[in-house]
């Protein structure tokens, strides 16, 4: 059945390209034309400090601005505030810009920031995030989220109104791109408080510091943005209204697409071939990671040979260019390409290098010596969520594995993503499709989840050299040196995916974009918020 | 008959129950929970657990619910729509999935009605044939495919009329789902009028009202149709059920924010208060439907009436 509805909506498709009459008309100069973006994922929260999805965090930065915000060139830049760093790194100082102001006239002040961050970490209000202030090394932020300290013992002060203070317990290379992302916005508590469950549940239930301000909102369908003229740096910013509609069928977008109701949409896979050659198809190498997740107490698993030669076996490139073709990646690592820079602005991954071989004949010989140990049979259940890019992935996977590696059989279990994720949490699996996406540009976000103990290490890996070496740049000796920090990661990494082949990471997630030419200002991303806040039609 | 109705009544009330009853036990039973996200502790689970009551006792959390849900209060989203009101949350959506499914089921039955009563006075001709491979066509083709023809040929080649839904020219943009809806009914109900028809022209009154010298236009109508009423009566009340339930695929292809999306969500999410919500809403309408077409057959047919000792 599936395959019939693909095989027709590829007909359709085929059928649109040849009979349309080629792309939109571009535009140019109709700064008061809305511009059309389609989601293709549902609002759920626009409370900064709840939001945990993409389409939340796309909106809240369309009209909400934090302490600072992403330049394409993934650093960060003022937004509502400037700010020093102490020379030992341990405190940040933000001062807040002049002009700087609510939808309803009030001031922003330091103060909103203290009650917003306080109001993340405060277990009352059950924020999945509430962990990432910890993150940033914020003082007592794990005691806080922990509930061991009330929240206002969190290291955040406001001495006076324009000045926003944040104490650290260690330096933190990535706070200033961090804090972009709306979970530190900040909230105007009189209006909080005089809101009460009415909370951002609306257009009026909302207070807007940002680019745009929210003036439509129909649940499930559209949402509507209109320029700021009140936002500090309103003159930076030319286009007047923006408008989100929920798409959930790339089909119907593509065709409101060529009528140019559209215009911006993210293409689906079997998509991506077809329109690759128009004029605008962008592709877009996002940080978020796929990789092989074996769980390590499992006897099979445990066997550094039959690990080895899966991650042999597997050929990333295949699976990237011919598999997805929506550019995405072979993995080379576990950080991504484009993703994290050192102080002299280069990519971790040029630095890292490459840590991933593709070699059958390789894998044959380490798959003879794991059979020596666990016998001539060998079968593995491979576990993956019910999205057709895994589903692709993990059907090739295994077409790879049993055409490699004779006797090995590769079981398969689908299932919905929330339960395979609850069931990676208690470790119920053997060999596991899985993903992570990064929520800051450090190669921390990535390396941390595989510490011992960690709660998220769900394949149960224990590498004490590789421990040491995450602590020692995260929150030991280096975490003060840039520099030595940076190749702890490096050599981290190495020490994870190289040496003890703990997880075989396998691609770097892409996505196709269709952005009506004439259109500007989308930022390509590969972590951060604000993607869309600066689209423009041209001049 | 309203001592009828009323048991009928009481007997849907206690069928609602037991579904919302069943509906716990299977949420209960599924893996996972709202808040299986890789980033929450289990501190913070716990506490998101406590927040909405899922930390208790299976009887207690259905007694609470049982209990609120009497006082119109279906509960809160846990994710969907984090800490939306349900109540308020479906209301537009269902309003608007209602909506669609009723035009749907209005254009199907009437066109049906014409299709089927056609094919049934040219039976065995080329007419009848024609007929019925447009059922079968209807019946057979899902309404995802004719979903995305439409839109492509009448929206976007012809540029007739809106593709996605617009709250704010709402008649025009319900045009193509409407259609697309309206397909299976047309299907159905011309296949079930067609062969009743064939049956009923076939019995031995319609010979007496023919040998009355009655015309075939009102013998048609006053005699045939009538009798033909009572099976079709019987399809039309869960096929508009199934209207507002299988609206989904159409709901997603024109991007209408209806009760199909809201459900479909709940379900990935693991969102179990929108899940049941939801469920009991289809599960209500449902015993409505059937309701309202039990009593459709005391008035088409007054014979049932009697039967049921409520003259």
């Amino acid at each position: 059945m599936r395959r019939l509805k693909k095989a027709i909506c590829l007909l359709l498709a085929l059928f649109l390209l040849v009979g349309c009459g080629g792309q939109p008309e571009p535009d140019s100069g109709k700064t008061n034309k809305p511009i059309t973006i389609a989601l293709t994922a549902n609002l759920m929260t626009m409370d900064n400090s709840l939001a945990t999805d993409g389409a939340s965090f796309t909106l809240l930065a369309m009209c909400m601005s934090g302490l600072t915000q992403m330049k394409e060139d993934g650093t960060a830049q003022a937004d509502m505030a400037t700010w020093d760093i102490s020379n030992d790194g341990l405190t940040y100082t933000f001062h807040i810009v002049d002009g700087a102001k609510w939808s309803n006239g009030d001031p922003v002040t330091a103060q909103d920031f203290v009650f917003s961050w306080r109001r993340l970490v405060d277990p009352a209000t059950a924020s999945e995030y509430a962990f990432i202030l910890d993150t940033l090394h914020v003082v007592n932020a794990a005691e806080c989220a922990g509930g061991q300290l009330p929240a206002d013992q969190l290291g955040v002060e406001a001495p006076d109104e324009k000045t926003f203070v944040v104490h650290l317990s260690l330096p933190c290379d990535f706070l200033l791109t961090l804090i972009t992302m709306p979970l530190f916005y900040p909230i105007n508590q009189k209006f909080f408080e005089a809101e009460g469950d009415s909370y951002a549940q609306g257009i009026d239930h909302l207070l807007y510091n940002g680019a745009f301000t929210m003036t439509g909102w129909e649940e499930g369908s559209t949402y509507t943005f209109t320029k700021n003229p009140d936002y500090v740096h309103a003159d930076e910013f030319q286009q007047e209204t923006v408008i989100f509609r929920i798409v959930l069928e790339t089909q119907t977008a593509i065709l409101e697409y060529q009528q140019s109701n559209i215009n911006i949409l993210t293409l689906t896979g079997e998509m991506v071939d077809l329109y690759k050659s128009e004029a605008g198809f962008h592709n877009r190498l996002e940080g978020t990671m796929w990789y092989l997740l074996p769980m390590l107490e499992n006897e099979k698993m445990a066997n550094k040979d039959l690990r080895m030669a899966i991650s042999l076996a597997v050929d990333r490139e295949a699976i990237a260019k011919d598999v997805l073709k929506d550019g995405s990646r072979a993995a080379d690592g576990i950080i991504g390409h484009n993703f994290a820079f050192d102080q002299n602005g280069v990519d971790f991954r040029d630095t890292a290098g490459n840590l991933i071989e593709y070699d059958t004949a390789k894998a044959a010989e380490h798959f003879a010596k794991a059979k020596e140990a666990l016998g001539d049979k060998i079968t593995i259940n491979l576990y993956y969520e019910d999205s057709d890019s895994a589903k692709a992935v993990a059907e090739n996977i295994q077409q790879m594995l049993v055409t490699a590696l004779e006797g090995l059989e590769i079981t398969m279990t689908c299932k919905p993503k929330k339960t395979r994720v609850a069931d990676m949490l208690s470790n119920n699996f053997e060999l596991m499709l899985t993903r992570w996406g990064p929520d800051y540009a450090d190669p921390q976000t990535f390396l941390d989840l595989f510490t011992t103990g960690s709660s998220m290490n769900n394949g149960l890996y224990n590498g004490a050299a590789y421990d040491e070496l995450i602590f020692k740049g995260t929150r030991g000796e280096d975490a003060a040196d840039s520099a030595s920090r940076w190749q702890d990661m490096i050599d981290a990494e190495k020490i994870l995916i190289a040496e003890d082949f703990a997880i075989l990471p396998v691609y770097q997630y892409g996505s196709a974009m269709m952005i009506t030419p004439g259109v500007e200002g989308v930022l390509f991303l590969t972590t951060g918020s604000g993607t869309y806040r600066r689209v423009h039609w041209a001049e | 008959m309203s001592k009828y109705v009323l048991k009928r009544l009481l007997i849907s009330i206690i069928t609602l129950i037991a579904i919302i009853f069943v509906l716990f036990i299977m949420l209960d039973l599924m893996p996972g929970s709202p808040f299986n996200d890789e980033k929450l502790s289990e501190a913070q689970k716990a506490i998101l657990l406590a927040k909405y009551g899922l930390d208790k006792p299976f009887y207690v959390r259905f007694g609470k619910y049982l209990v609120n849900v009497l006082k119109g209060d279906l509960g809160v989203s846990y994710t969907i729509n984090k800490n939306k009101a349900i109540a308020e949350m479906i209301a537009q959506p269902l309003k608007l999935s209602i909506k669609v499914g009723i035009q749907a089921m209005v254009i199907g039955s009437i066109i049906g009605l014409i299709f089927g009563i056609i094919a049934a006075l040219n039976h065995n001709t080329w007419i009848d044939s024609l007929f019925s491979v447009v059922s079968i066509v209807g019946v057979s083709v899902p309404s995802y495919v004719f979903a995305l023809l439409l839109a492509l040929f009448i929206g976007y080649k012809l540029n007739l009329v809106p593709i996605l839904y617009n709250a704010s020219d709402p008649g025009r943009s319900l045009i193509l789902p409407t259609i697309a809806l309206s397909m299976f009914p047309i299907a159905n109900i011309s296949r079930f009028t067609r062969s009743e028809m064939i049956d009923v022209l076939n019995s031995e009154y319609i010979l007496l009202v023919q040998a009355k010298g009655i015309k075939e236009k009102s013998m048609i109508i006053h005699h045939a149709l009538r009798n033909t009423m009572i099976p079709i009566v019987t399809v039309m009340g869960p096929l508009l059920v199934n209207l507002l339930t299988g609206s989904m695929v159409v709901e997603k292809v024109f991007a209408i924010p209806g009760i199909g999306q809201i459900m479909s969500q709940a379900i990935t999410n693991n969102d179990y208060n929108v899940v049941i919500a939801c469920a009991f809403v289809y599960s209500a309408l449902y015993i409505i439907m059937m309701l309202i077409v039990d009593i459709l057959y005391g008035i088409i047919d007054p014979r049932i009436r009697v039967a049921k000792g409520d003259s």
